[in-house]
Parts: structure tokens; sequence; C-alpha cells
């Protein structure tokens, strides 16, 4: 048994890195980058056939997309996501709202930046962030899960 | 008859129309007048309420209403200002002469803290229910944390 | 005894979270309420901390889509603030950034909607459509999303002949596929089933509601900002309205599809008619005060009627901006539309109206004659609604008839 493991734990990564399955959620973003992530999937960059699937639920979900500087009121609903995904997961921040708070910052109704709420492994900055730009942090982000970081 | 002269004719003291330097019409009046006003403009053609804007002057709180009305040429705009106190903001509902102030009444009274008399649902549109009562943020004194 | 069912934001991935909470008798709603708030972040209360240059950049981001709709509506009032005029090519590039707007807009809505009926295939073909339509916009502006092009004065970037060119091409392309889409709309049983007799709203209500945009053309309301109250080079060119009687969704798609093919016309004009020289940009100085006024801005969003009214004390900071979007003037339609009808027509109607919100939240259907509660998430509803209408297509081809 003690032997698998580490053969395990190649093949966990080796499959995770191959299919990525992405919950998308959006904060309060005003769908600038909402429309460039689901660009992705559509026929120009058709990220699809490299694994990377759109999924309804965050109970499928290995990655989740964030979007938007939170706001107070979607604020219970991020964490909810998060707590019903199942291990290993991977938050994602793209667009300059979610990574530091960008036009919104000192705002009565935002938290600011994402990682204020939720530990993040990858940022997009952009206004909005370009779809080359997006697909980059899903290549780091496999990087990283190749090197077994978390 | 351009509106203005309409509303004078027909209002006399009790508006004070006016039209500004780039074609826009305005007409002044207390907030006891509103819904005379308003019932006679509904009346008369001018059917689509734009939205209700809200602004706290610092002394008053102002409301204006800004009414269309669709021709078969160039429409016709009338904006109807009226202020009510900052202290115990009470405007009487429109709802009945246009039904999408159902929104706008409710965003009014979210942001500005101005209550309308006759609304069947009047809660806060765009903050969380979990907010203080009595913080209504585009007012010049709202405290922020 | 009607039952409580409050229902997230309608798409998973586009539009602002809105939470309507509907109230049911076992598989048909009875009423509906919105709750909204969840895309809020004191837009308003910010731009009277920032100056009026600055909020130029503040407001594009008040909607991705339709972002220079907005920029566009608040460079056209703070001209008026500034009491200056716009020089006339500067005029011409900003109607041919809107117009081009309008059909990446259409364009992205028709793929939403098919994507919400459960015809995927339609929903990657105007996506990669829209793909020239954006490569012509960052040919142009610099960008594909959230062009900047409008200020106070004017515009900031000129088009070049190579641009104006591209432009033709594409509005020859994309005018070609909106008649193809057009056929497809009409012919394919699959939407019909699911848009026709769906979500009715006639003339009378959509007056009385105050409907604006696309969804109240589709009840046969000839309004339109672009023809009422013109702005831009809109009095000059070969704008006509688009107008259905059909009162559904399925009139709603047409209006759209025609829509394209009108702005193709308008944008084919503009390159034909556009100044060879001139100034584009009146260069205001973003330390100048502008003198106290107040003005009022209208733009024809490709939603419907966008609202902006400013009002300035003299200083660099604006008194107050207010900002009314075309989604806000048309959830009382929306909420009078949905009664009546099954539960699964809720993602097509709701989607009809073109609401510029994402969605993120989740339906909570109660069903009070059960006693039942069941949480349902937005794609849950999407994946139950394609379901219900594969098992009961029969019986509601039978009822619509």
């Amino acid at each position: 048994m003690g032997a698998c493991m580490p053969l395990l734990s190649r093949l966990k990564k080796w499959a995770l890195k191959r299919s990525l399955w992405v919950f998308h959620l959006n904060t309060g973003s005003c769908n600038g980058c909402d429309i460039e992530i689901l660009d992705l999937f559509t026929p120009r960059y058709d990220v699809e056939r490299f694994g990377i699937k759109l999924v309804g639920s965050p109970r499928h979900a290995d990655v989740l997309v964030v979007t938007g500087p939170i706001t107070k009121k979607s604020l219970p609903r991020v964490l909810r996501v998060y707590e019903q995904m199942p291990d290993p997961k991977y938050v994602v921040v793209v667009g300059t709202c979610g990574s530091t708070g960008g036009l919104f910052q000192g705002s009565y109704n935002t938290m600011g930046s994402v990682d204020k709420v939720l530990p993040v492994d990858a940022y997009v900055i952009g206004c909005p962030a370009k779809p080359e730009a997006i697909i980059d942090a899903f290549v780091k982000l496999i990087e990283k899960i190749e090197r077994g970081e978390k | 008859m351009s509106i203005c002269e309409e509303i004078s004719k027909v209002f006399g003291d009790k508006a004070n129309c006016y039209v500004d330097k780039f074609g826009e019409a305005w007409v002044e009046i207390s907030i006891e007048s509103l819904k005379e006003v308003l019932g006679y403009l509904a009346k008369n053609g001018f059917d689509h309420l734009s939205t209700i804007t809200g602004y706290d002057t610092g002394e008053k709180i102002m409301l204006v209403y800004h009414l269309v009305k669709f021709t078969d040429g160039r429409a016709v705009n009338v904006n109807v200002r009226t202020f009510v106190d900052r202290d115990n903001p009470i405007a009487p509902s429109v709802i009945d002469l246009y039904p999408s102030a159902l929104v706008y009444e409710r965003e009014v009274y979210d942001l500005l803290g101005v209550k309308f008399d006759g609304h069947p649902r009047l809660k806060r549109l765009l903050l969380p229910e979990d907010v203080p009562e009595d913080f209504h943020p585009l007012r010049k004194d709202a405290k922020f944390e | 005894m009607s039952v409580k069912l409050p229902i997230g934001p309608i798409h998973p991935m586009l539009k602002e979270p809105i939470n309507l909470t509907f109230y049911v008798e076992g598989e048909v709603v009875v009423d509906a309420e919105p709750n909204i708030g969840f895309v809020h972040r004191g837009i308003e209360k910010l731009a009277e901390r920032k100056t009026w240059f600055q909020n130029l950049y503040l407001l594009e981001k008040v909607c991705g889509i339709c972002s220079s709709a907005h920029q566009g509506c608040y460079a056209q009032g703070a001209e008026k603030i500034y009491e200056k005029e716009p020089p006339e090519k500067a005029l011409y590039i900003r109607t041919l950034m809107w117009e081009l707007e309008r059909l990446h807009s259409h364009l992205l809505w028709l793929g939403v909607i098919m994507h919400e009926i459960g015809f995927d295939t339609l929903f990657m073909y105007t996506w990669k459509d829209r793909e020239y339509v954006l490569d012509l916009v960052e040919l142009i502006s610099g960008r594909r999303v959230g062009y900047s092009i409008s200020t106070i004065g004017g515009v900031r970037r000129d088009v070049t002949y190579e641009m104006l060119k591209k432009a033709m091409d594409v509005a020859n392309y994309i005018a070609e596929r909106a008649q193809f889409y057009e056929k497809v709309v009409l012919n394919e049983r699959t939407v019909l089933d699911r848009t026709q007799g769906v979500g009715y709203l006639s003339k009378t209500d959509a007056i009385r509601l105050n409907t604006v945009g696309p969804t109240a053309r589709a009840s046969g309301v000839r309004r339109d900002v672009r023809q009422d109250m013109p702005y831009g080079v809109y009095e000059e060119a070969p704008f006509s309205i688009v107008v259905d009687t059909g009162c559904d969704v399925l009139a709603r798609i047409l209006v759209r599809i025609r829509e394209m093919v009108i702005s193709a016309d308008v944008i084919k004009w503009i390159v034909f008619n556009m100044p060879k020289n001139g100034a584009i940009n009146l260069k205001i100085s973003p330390f100048m005060k502008p003198p106290e006024n107040e003005a009022i801005s209208r733009v024809e969003a490709p939603r419907g009627e966008l609202f902006y009214y400013l009002k300035s004390n003299g200083s660099l900071n604006p008194e107050r901006i207010k900002i009314r979007t075309p989604t806000l003037a048309n959830i009382a339609s929306v909420i009078h539309m949905v009664k009546g009808h099954y539960i699964a027509d809720i993602p097509p109607i709701v989607a009809g109206i073109d609401p510029c919100m994402s969605c993120m939240d989740r339906v909570v259907i109660v069903d009070v004659n059960k006693e039942k509660k069941t949480v349902m998430s937005h794609e849950e509803l999407h994946r139950y609604s394609l379901k219900w209408y594969k098992r009961n297509k029969l019986l509601v081809r039978e009822e619509r008839r």
C-alpha cells in the first residue's frame, strides 16, 4: 500500500492537469471579464480541446474562476460555493477588480480583492483580461499542480 | 403651445416652469401638488417615466421625475422637480400613474431614505437586508466604516 | 395557494446576479418580485469623488457589454455641462463604435438565448461571427471589450482608410449572416417550440409598464431614442426603426436580428460619409472647471433607453450623477410576463429582455401545496427546463395551437 501512494498521487496529478473542470462565479463584475472567459469555450479559442470544461455545479469543479470585486450581497454565496467544492480545489481570479479592487476601491459595497475572502492560486490582471492571458493563467496553474504546490 | 406654456396656463402660480439653455423643460412644484401635476401630465400623453432622480442638496432632498411624451415626430421631455424635508422625507407614491415607479421609488428609498406613501412593498432594492436602517449612502452625512 | 419561488440569476455566465422570487402554484408561475443589488458597487457615490475626466473610465465599467453606450452617454452629457460641442468627425466615429457595439451585443445575446433553449450549435456560430466584430473593434480602438473611445470633447483615436475598409467587409458579412439566422430561427422546430407564444407582453402593457428597447419594439411599440431624440449622426443616417407585432420571445429574437441588418447599413453609410479631415477632439484640459449646470443625456443602448442625469457645482468633481440602465426599466415587464407560464419557460423569458445582469444565484422553488422546498442552481434550472420541454413537447404544442 505504501508503495502505491506515490503512484496514485502521480496518477491524480496527471488526471487533474489533463482535464480541469471549471466553475465560473461572478461576484459583482461588469461582465467584461465574464464574456472573455466565455469566449474561451467558443470556436476561436476552444479550450475544450485541452480538457478544460465549464460545469454547472461547484460540486463537480476543480477550479473556481472568480470575477468581480465581491459585493457585500454576494459574499455569502461566494463562501458557500467554495465550501461546496471538493478537494483538491484551486481558485483563479480573473480581472483587476478581483485582484486588487480596481476602480471600485473605497466603495461602501465591495470587499476589495478576492484574496481577502478566499485563498487564491492565480491572478489575471486586465480590465477585462484578454482570453490569451486567461489561458496563460491556466497553463501556469497546471505547472503549479505539476510541481505539487498548493 | 409648448409644454411650459400649457402647464403655466393650467396650474398658474403652483408651478414654476422654464426651459433651460439645452432646451429641456423643467417644472418646479411643491410636494403637495406632485400627484396633481403628474396626473395631468399622465393624462396628456406623458406616459413614459424614465426614472426618479433623488439628490441631497444639504438642506433638502430634491426629487426629479423625468417624463417623456412620444409623438410621431420628436419626443417631448419634461422634468418635474420637487423638494422634501431632510429630517422627515415623505413623498406620495405615483405607482397608480406609473407602474414602473415600483422599482424607482425603492431605489430612492434605499439610497436616500425617502419614504413613499402608498408603495406596496417599500424595502431596500440594492443594499443587503442586514444593513442598518438609517444607512443611506447618497446622503451627504452618511457614515461609512 | 401560491408558493414562493426565489429564483436566482437566470444565466450562469453573463448577467448581473439578479434574484427573482417567483410565487408558483404547481408548475405555473403566479407572481414575481425582484431582488437585485448583487452588482451594486456604489458607482454613483464613487463618481462624486473622482473628477469629470476620471469618471469616463469609471462609468465605462457599469456594464462591460454596453460600455461604449455608457461612456458615450456620459460624454454627451458632460459636453453639455461644459457647454462645448464636439467636432463633426468625432460624432461619426462615436456613432460607428455605438453601432459596432450593437452588433456585438445582439450576436452575444442571440447566442445566449439559443443556449437557454438548448440550441448550442447556434450559440457557437453567433459567437464565432462575433469574433470578427471584435477584431475590427480591436483594430480601431486597441481593445476587444471596453473600447474607451469617447472623451469629453470628442473621441480619443482617429480612424484610417484600412479600418474603414475592414468595417465595410464586417458590415456586409454580418448582414449576410443575419439573414441566415433569421431563416434558421423561423424554420427550426426547436426554436419555435420554445419561443413562439412564450412571454406574451401586449402593446398596452408594454406602454403602461414603460418598457424600453427591443423588448418594447417586439410588442409593436414604435419607440427608439435614435429616432425620437436624435443624437450623434442618427438624424442624417439611414436609420429606420424595427418593429414586430408578435409580442413574444420569438418577436424579440426577430427584432434584434433585423436591427443587426439596420446597424450594418448605418455602418456602411458612416464609412462612405465620414469627413476625411477634421479635428476629432476639442482637447479640453482635464483641469478645467465646468460652469454650474445640470444636464440630461439619453442614448439607445443595445438593450434600450439609457438615461443619465448630471449636475455640476462648478468644481472638478461632479455633484451628482444618476444612471438608469435599460434593464432596470424592463424588470416590471418581466414580472408581468412570467405570470401564467411554466417554470421551464422562465429562462427564455428573462433572457428575452436581454438582461445586462450577471447571474450567480440559485433558484429556490417552494411549492406551498406540497410543502416541499427545492433549491436549484441556475444550471440545474436550465437543465430542468430542457428536460421538461423534451417530455412535454407535444402537450405544449397542443396548448399553444
